[in-house]
Order: structure tokens, then sequence, then C-alpha cells
């Protein structure tokens, strides 16, 4: 069979799919800058968060006049861990969300790009038919 | 098998998906790469602050008490490090199934191309025995049509040769109707003009078909009407007459000229039209014409010499000119000089 090239449908077909996948690279890398924004703003929060935190533990064990407390410590690490955790699970779910873009992205331009090859096969034959109706082997 | 032009296309196309699902993979995979570290280096943190903020207020951390804080941190760091690598197991094995699913698929589709192709060559097989026959067709029908242009043509010369007969045919027919018509009113002018002329010319044309056979019919015709013994009587002079009369009216009858009344002319007009001219009375032949005409240039000759010697003796008698010897021609006696001066006509 001849190329594809040579009908008109698939060459606007591959047209379509260029200006596709382009809308759909723009949509994610939007999505994904979005999402590392949030992460950038959300950091510092958690870290301050942290920190008052143990200097909370710490000041309420040194109003009651207990200093040299290792259950004080014990506290601070626990209130810092809490922070740690929930900054964590803020992180993980942003990262599934970018993770998410990227696969949904790559399964959308696979979609487009399979269209594509079929587009390639049915053009290749609709080239070959038509040459053969208009009297060119 | 070489590949043809579409699997070569799906090859580089095939190539082009899986490169595109591996950038959103390798991009995907920087996320995850940044949020480790990020971890690392907040649980490096995640101690040393509980350890400085309680330094800071003039507390020292047994190192036990220190290595149980970094357990529990790490206890939970592991928890998360756990759950990175199985999000990251998990996005790399996504990826690699699209990957390996839509590889497969553009094999498959690589797979058909010689399927679709096939058909395709059946599909433009039929298309040529279509276009051979639709030819095949055309060329019989052009045939067929030549074929009965020719017919048409060939059947239009024999009508037109039908019509130019039938147009003859009509013709001929026309002239011998007017022909027969023209008879029948001469026949008719003949009885108006003279009954006798009429009967005889009657009967002559009703036994003779053309005027070589009237011709011959004419004298015995004339003597059965008038009766042999009047016809007898008449003398020659009325006999060859009524002959000539007879014969003008059978040349007109026949030729539809009128015949001449001069008998030379009418033996003419007897041997055109195939009659024996002879029959006509008073017609000459050319050698009895010649006979007649050097009897006749005798006979003035002879006349004129005779009148010559005649003139010439009278002249000379009486003129004192001498007698002439008439047998002999000479002159005798008289004024010599007077006859020499005889003025005669130019013609002697």
């Amino acid at each position: 069979m001849p190329s594809a090239s040579a009908d008109p449908a698939y060459l606007a077909y591959l047209r379509s799919v260029g200006v596709e996948e382009a809308d759909l690279q723009n949509v994610a890398a939007q999505r994904v800058s979005a999402l590392t924004r949030q992460l950038a703003r959300g950091l510092p929060g958690y870290a301050q968060q942290r920190t008052d935190a143990i200097a909370g533990v710490g000041h309420q064990f040194e109003d009651r006049g207990v200093f040299r407390s290792g259950n004080r410590q014990i506290k601070q690490a626990d209130a810092a861990r809490e922070i740690d955790r929930s900054r964590n699970e803020f992180e993980v779910g942003l990262r599934d969300q970018i993770a998410g873009t990227y696969l949904n992205t790559a399964a959308d331009i696979a979609r487009l790009r399979r269209g594509l090859a079929e587009q390639n096969i049915n053009s290749a034959q609709n080239v070959a038919l038509a040459n053969a109706n208009s009297g060119i082997y | 098998m070489a590949a043809s032009t579409t699997q070569k296309e799906i090859d580089a196309q095939k190539a082009a998906l899986v490169q595109a699902i591996a950038q959103q993979g390798t991009d995907g995979k920087v996320a995850f790469e940044a949020e480790q570290a990020r971890r690392a280096e907040a649980a490096k943190a995640a101690a040393a602050a509980v350890v400085e903020r309680s330094q800071g207020t003039g507390v020292h951390t047994p190192s036990a008490l220190l290595a149980q804080i970094r357990a529990q941190d790490n206890a939970m760091n592991s928890v998360y490090q756990q759950d990175a690598t199985m999000a990251n197991t998990a996005y790399k094995r996504a990826g690699d199934l699209t990957t390996y699913a839509n590889a497969a698929y553009m094999n498959q589709a690589r797979a058909a191309v010689p399927v679709v192709e096939a058909q395709t060559a059946g599909q433009i097989a039929q298309i040529r025995a279509q276009q051979e026959e639709a030819r095949l067709q055309r060329e019989e029908a052009a045939k067929e049509r030549a074929y009965n242009e020719k017919m048409r043509a060939m059947e239009m010369a024999d009508r037109k040769a039908a019509i130019e007969g039938r147009d003859a045919a009509g013709a001929q027919k026309f002239l011998q109707e007017g022909q027969a018509a023209a008879r029948e009113n001469y026949l008719a002018e003949a009885y108006a003009n003279d009954e006798l002329t009429g009967v005889v010319l009657k009967d002559i044309t009703d036994k003779a078909g053309n005027l070589s056979q009237a011709s011959r019919l004419v004298e015995r015709s004339l003597r059965d009407a008038i009766g042999a013994d009047q016809w007898k009587a008449q003398g020659p002079k009325r006999r060859a007459a009524a002959i000539r009369e007879a014969m003008r009216y059978v040349v007109g009858y026949y030729t539809g000229k009128t015949g001449s009344s001069d008998a030379q002319s009418l033996g003419y007009q007897v041997r055109k039209y195939g009659g024996d001219p002879s029959l006509v009375p008073g017609y000459r032949s050319a050698s009895e014409r010649y006979q007649a005409d050097a009897a006749r240039v005798a006979e003035a000759r002879a006349a004129a010499a005779e009148d010559l010697q005649s003139r010439l003796a009278r002249e000379l008698s009486g003129s004192g000119i001498g007698q002439i010897n008439q047998s002999s021609g000479a002159v005798s006696g008289g004024n010599y000089r007077k006859f020499q001066s005889a003025r005669l006509p130019w013609r002697y």
C-alpha cells in the first residue's frame, strides 16, 4: 500500500493529534506546577508548626517548673512527630496527584497515537483504493 | 519479508509513542525523588530540633533518650519511606504497563497491516476486473455502434438506390406514358386533318413496332385503304405524293418531330431513325445525286457552248467583219479590226 501521507484525512488527523498532544502536555504541566507550588507554600508552614509545637511543649513544662525532665523531651518529640506526620501526608497527597497527572497524560497521549496508527492504516488503504479507482497502479 | 511502507510508518509511530510515555514517567519520577530528598532532610532535622530546643533551656538529653526519640522518628519515617517506595514502584509499573500495552497495540497494528494489504489487494484486483470489464463493454458497445452505423449507412444507400430506381422507373413510365399520349394525339390530329391519312397511319402503327417497319408498310397500307385499282389509277406522281405525305406522318408518329415536306430531307429523317430512305419517293441517294449533277453540268456546258457559237455568229453577221465558219469557227472577210475590238461579255 502507498504511504498514508497522500490522504488528506490522515494529514488532518496528524495535525489535530499534534495540537491535542500539546494541549494535554500544557494542561499537565500547569497542573504539576500548581501542585508543586502548593507544596512549596505548605512546607514552611509545617516547619513553623513543628518549631511552635516543640517550643509550646517546652513552655508548658517550664511553666510548671519542670526543666530537666526526660518526659518533657519525649513530649516535644511526639509533638514534632505529629507535625511531621501531617507534613508527610500533605507531601504524599501532592506526590500522588502529580504522579496521577503524568500517568493520565501518558494514557491520553497513547490514546491519540493509537488512533494515529489506525488512521495510518485506514488512510493507506483508502489511498490504495482511490488510486485503483482512478486508474493509478 | 521486507516491511511495507505502512509497517515502517507504524514502527516509527510506536517508537514515538513509547518515548512519549517514558517522558511522562521520567517527569513523574522527578517528583518522587524530590519528595524523598525532602523527607530525608526532615528526618535528619527532626531529633536535632528537639535536642537543640532542650539544650537551649539548659536541658541535657541523655543518649538513651535521644536514641529512643530517633527510633520513634525512624519508625514513622520508615512508614512513609515504605509508602514512597510502594508508590514509586506502582507508578513505575503503571508507566511500564502503559508502555507495554501500547507497544503491544502497535505491534498488533503492525501485524494487521499485511492482512489489510491483502484485503486491499483483493479489492484492487476486483476494481481492476471491473474496470477491465467496463473497458471491454465500452469496446463492445463501440463495435456495435460502428456495426449499426455501417448497417444504417448500407440501408440508407439501399433506400436511396430504391428511391432512385423508383424515380427512374417512374420517369421511364412517365416518358412512355407521355410518348403514348403524344402518339394518340398525333393520330387524332392525323384523323382530323385527313381521314384517309388517319386510317392509314393507324393501320401502319397497329402493325409496326418502329419506324423501320412502318416505313415498309406505307405503300401497301395506302393501297389497301384506297383499293388496288384506284391506287394504280392515280398515276405515279399522286402515288408518290401520297406516300410522302403518309411517310411524313409516320416519321412524326415515331419520332415526335415533324416530318419534312421535302423528299430529300424526309429521306434523311427516315434513314436517321433506322428506316430505308429509298422508300421515300423523290429521295435520291448520294450516287444518284452525283450522277444527276454530272449530267446537269454536262448539259449546261453543252448549252453554253451552243449559245456562244450562236452569239458570235449573230454579232459578226451584218458587222462587215466577215463570215464565220460554223463548223470550224474560222472567220473570213469583213472588218477584222472591228471584230478585234468587239467587247464580249467576260464570261465568254
